[in-house]
C-alpha cells in the first residue's frame, strides 16, 4: 500500500528548525520529530513502508523499524494528513547516500484553536450537511 | 470610491432602502488611508430585496465542487472564491479574474460584530492574494523607525499588548488583522481596520483608552470594541516578529525563537480566520516568517514595560534572555 500527503486538506511549511503542518478541515496543527520530518518529506510522492524504511541507516531488514513507521503512518492517516494512493512512486526518485539514524517517529498534535473555530464560526458540523448544521441537528436542515 | 487600507473599492448597493447609510454603517471601522492604492475592485453589496433575493439559508452545493464542511470555495484556476456564514446571513463571492466581489446580506441587523470590526475582510483577503500580499492575524505597533509584528493565538495577549503600545504613545497599525505586502524587502505592514477589541478587565488597566470605547460590543468574545486612533503612518516596513505563546510571568522575558515556532504561532489562527486559500495563505505566511528575526515573549505584569521591552529588543538596545 502506498501513501501520499493529503494536500487537498493540509498545508505544510518547512523551516530550518522544523516542519509545521496545518489541517484546515479539522482545525489541528502538527509538528514532527526529525525522523517524522524525513518521512513527511518523502511522502510528497507516493511511497510504501519499504520506501520509507530505506530512508534510514538502521532500517534495512529491521522489522521493528517498519512496525514503528507503520504505526506513525496510522497516526498521520488518523489526522487526515496522508491518504492511500494507487499511483506509483516516481522512477527517478533519488535516495540520499547519507542516511540518518532511526528514532521512533513522533507526531505532536496541537488542538488549541478549537475555541477560535467555534467563534469564527466554523465548528462541529454534520459531515453531510455542512456548517452550520451540528451533528445533533442532522434531521433538521432548515436552520439558517 | 471607498478605501479599506490598501484596497480601493468601488462599492455599489442593491436591495437596501438606504444603500449609502448601510455602507457607512458596515464600513465604520474600515481604515481610510490618505494615500489611494493602485489595487482596485468592484464590490456589489446585495440586500434581501435585490433582484437576486436573499442568500440561501443552507449550503446548496455538493461536496465535489466546494468545501462542504466549511461551506467555502477556493478555485484559483477559475478565479472563483466563496465564503459563507449562513447563520448570520452573509455570503461573500468573488470573480477574482475581474476583481468583482459580491457581498450578499440577508439582514443587516443579523450581522455579527466581527463583520463590523473587520468589514469585508474576505474581500480584502482575496484582493491580497490577487497581489503579493496576505491578510495576517497579528498586531503591529512601533514608532517612526521600528515596527514590530506580534503573533499568537486568540487569548495569548496580542490585544493587551497593542493596547499597551497605544497607551505608551506608540503607533498601532493593527490589533487583530493586518495587511502585509510581501512584494518588497522588508515586508510592508498596512492598517486595514480601525478597531481594537479589549476585555473590560484589560481596558480597566488603561485609563487613557476608555475615551476610545465605542458602543459596539463583541459579546461572543466578551470584548469591548475601541476605535483605533489615527497613526502617524498607516503603513510601515516590519523589522521583527514577536510571538506570544500564552504564558505570563512577573517580569517580561524575550528569547530568540525558531522560524517553525513563529509560524506555528501565526499561521494556524490566520488560516482558520480567513477560511479560504489555506495553502496559499500558509505559504505567504511562511515567506513572512522567513524574512523577519523572531522572538518569543512571556509578558510580565507591567503592560507598558512589555511593549517598551519589545521595542528595545527590536532596536537592538535590549538584551535577549
Amino acid at each position: 500500500m502506498r501513501y501520499i500527503r493529503n494536500d487537498a486538506e493540509i498545508a505544510s511549511e518547512l523551516f530550518d528548525d522544523g516542519i509545521v503542518i496545518i489541517n484546515f478541515l479539522t482545525g489541528r496543527y502538527f509538528t514532527l520529530n526529525p525522523t517524522g520530518e524525513q518521512i513527511w518529506q518523502r511522502l510528497a510522492d507516493p511511497a510504501d513502508i519499504i520506501d520509507l524504511a530505506r530512508l534510514f541507516a538502521s532500517a534495512d531488514d529491521d522489522g521493528a523499524t517498519k512496525t514503528q513507521i507503520e504505526d506513525f503512518l496510522g497516526l498521520l492517516r488518523e489526522q487526515r494528513l496522508i491518504a492511500t494512493t494507487e499511483a506509483a512512486a516516481p522512477a527517478d526518485l533519488t535516495v540520499s547516500a547519507s542516511k540518518m539514524g532511526f528514532e521512533k517517529p513522533a507526531l505532536h498534535v496541537f488542538d488549541d484553536l478549537s475555541e477560535l473555530i467555534l467563534l469564527d464560526p466554523i465548528h462541529e458540523v454534520n459531515e453531510n450537511l455542512g456548517w452550520p448544521v451540528a451533528p445533533a441537528m442532522a434531521g433538521d436542515d432548515t436552520r439558517g | 470610491m471607498h478605501r479599506i487600507g490598501p484596497a480601493r473599492l468601488n462599492i455599489r448597493t442593491i436591495g437596501f432602502d438606504d444603500g449609502p447609510a448601510m455602507i457607512a454603517q458596515l464600513l465604520r471601522y474600515a481604515h481610510w488611508p490618505d494615500r489611494p492604492s493602485a489595487r482596485s475592485a468592484t464590490v456589489m453589496v446585495a440586500g434581501p430585496s435585490s433582484p437576486i433575493g436573499a442568500p440561501p439559508v443552507t449550503w446548496p452545493f455538493g461536496a465535489d465542487n466546494a468545501d462542504r464542511l466549511h461551506n467555502v470555495l477556493w478555485n484559483p484556476d477559475l478565479g472563483l472564491a466563496m465564503a459563507t456564514d449562513a447563520e448570520h446571513g452573509i455570503w461573500y463571492l468573488a470573480d477574482m479574474s475581474r476583481q468583482f466581489y459580491l457581498v450578499w446580506i440577508a439582514d443587516i441587523g443579523r450581522l455579527p460584530p466581527w463583520e463590523y470590526t473587520a468589514p469585508l475582510r474576505h474581500v480584502v483577503h482575496w484582493m491580497g492574494l490577487s497581489s503579493d500580499a496576505v491578510l495576517a492575524h497579528l498586531a503591529v505597533f512601533g514608532d517612526q523607525r521600528t515596527m514590530v509584528a506580534v503573533t499568537g493565538p486568540s487569548g495569548a495577549g496580542k490585544s493587551t499588548l497593542a493596547a499597551s503600545a497605544l497607551a505608551a504613545g506608540m503607533n498601532v497599525l493593527a490589533e487583530d488583522l493586518c495587511w502585509i505586502d510581501l512584494a518588497g524587502r522588508p515586508p510592508l505592514a498596512a492598517r486595514v481596520f480601525d478597531s481594537i477589541k479589549l476585555t473590560e478587565q484589560s481596558l480597566a488597566r488603561f485609563d487613557a483608552l476608555t475615551r476610545l470605547k465605542s458602543d459596539l460590543a463583541h459579546e461572543e468574545l466578551g470584548k469591548t470594541v475601541l476605535s483605533l486612533p489615527p497613526a502617524n503612518r498607516s503603513e510601515a516596513p516590519l523589522n521583527a516578529m514577536f510571538c506570544l505563546a500564552g504564558g505570563f510571568g512577573e517580569e517580561v522575558k524575550v528569547t530568540r525563537c525558531g522560524k517553525a515556532r513563529a509560524f506555528q504561532l501565526l499561521a494556524p489562527s490566520t488560516v482558520f480566520l480567513m477560511r479560504t486559500a489555506a495553502a496559499e495563505t500558509a505559504r505567504r505566511l511562511g515567506d513572512l516568517v522567513g524574512r523577519l528575526p523572531s522572538y518569543e515573549v512571556v509578558p510580565g505584569s507591567d503592560p507598558i514595560a512589555n511593549a517598551k521591552t519589545i521595542m528595545g529588543v527590536a532596536r537592538g538596545k535590549a538584551l535577549v534572555a
